[in-house]
């Protein structure tokens, strides 16, 4: 065991307020980019979906906007990141996916 | 996944019982690993009028496959990229 923790591949949907502004958008990737710093973290890719309608409403929401996010964490920190997006308001809905293990030690 | 084996037919056919052809899974049929809960117009085949994820024997899809439908069904619902339910100003006989 060598005394870093190894990264984790994850998959990230997040929905957030169709209604909020463009800049409101950014403000939310730049938030994520740099809390992914602090935590050693690395964002692969950044899908974006854009304005959607909802397919039921959540609470008063009918369209959201949507992301999808592919990003290197180490697993003991994505408690702490769903902890950080539940504080998120502008953020309807997020869900996370584990992806395969990368590296030479995948499946271990 | 791995395909599923069929028991022989002949021996049923030898009692002179009727023998209906299974057909292969649909999902396996087009080499489909894992049902991804984003691919909204593959999963969009599998659900009834209702939006309820369709039963086996409707679709034909083998137990692997069905399983990983259900998952990305559930996912997606959760996303509200799919409604857990028809919307009730139809009944579902007219959604169908």
């Amino acid at each position: 065991m060598e005394e870093k923790e190894t990264a984790q591949n994850y998959e990230m949907m997040v929905i957030l307020k169709g209604e909020i502004p463009e800049e409101e958008m950014g403000f939310f990737r730049q938030k994520l980019d740099d809390w992914m710093q602090e935590k050693r973290g690395t964002i692969h890719n950044v899908e974006v979906w854009g304005k959607r309608g909802l397919a039921y409403a959540i609470g008063s929401h009918t369209e959201g906007y949507y992301l999808l996010l592919y990003f290197e964490l180490p697993p003991s920190q994505v408690k702490s990141l769903e902890k950080a997006l539940r504080l998120e308001e502008n953020l309807i809905r997020f869900k996370i996916f584990k992806k395969e293990r990368r590296g030479v030690h995948a499946g271990e | 996944m791995r395909e599923s084996k069929r028991p022989p037919v002949e021996a049923e056919r030898e009692r002179g019982e009727r023998v209906r052809k299974k057909r292969a899974c649909p999902l396996c049929r087009r080499g489909i690993e894992e049902v991804d809960y984003k691919d909204m117009g593959l999963i969009q085949e599998f659900l009834t009028g209702k939006a309820s994820i369709a039963p086996r024997r409707r679709t034909g899809t083998c137990a692997a496959h069905q399983r990983s439908l259900a998952r990305a069904v559930k996912n997606a619902r959760e996303l509200a990229l799919l409604p857990f339910t028809a919307d009730h100003s139809l009944t579902w006989r007219e959604r169908r």
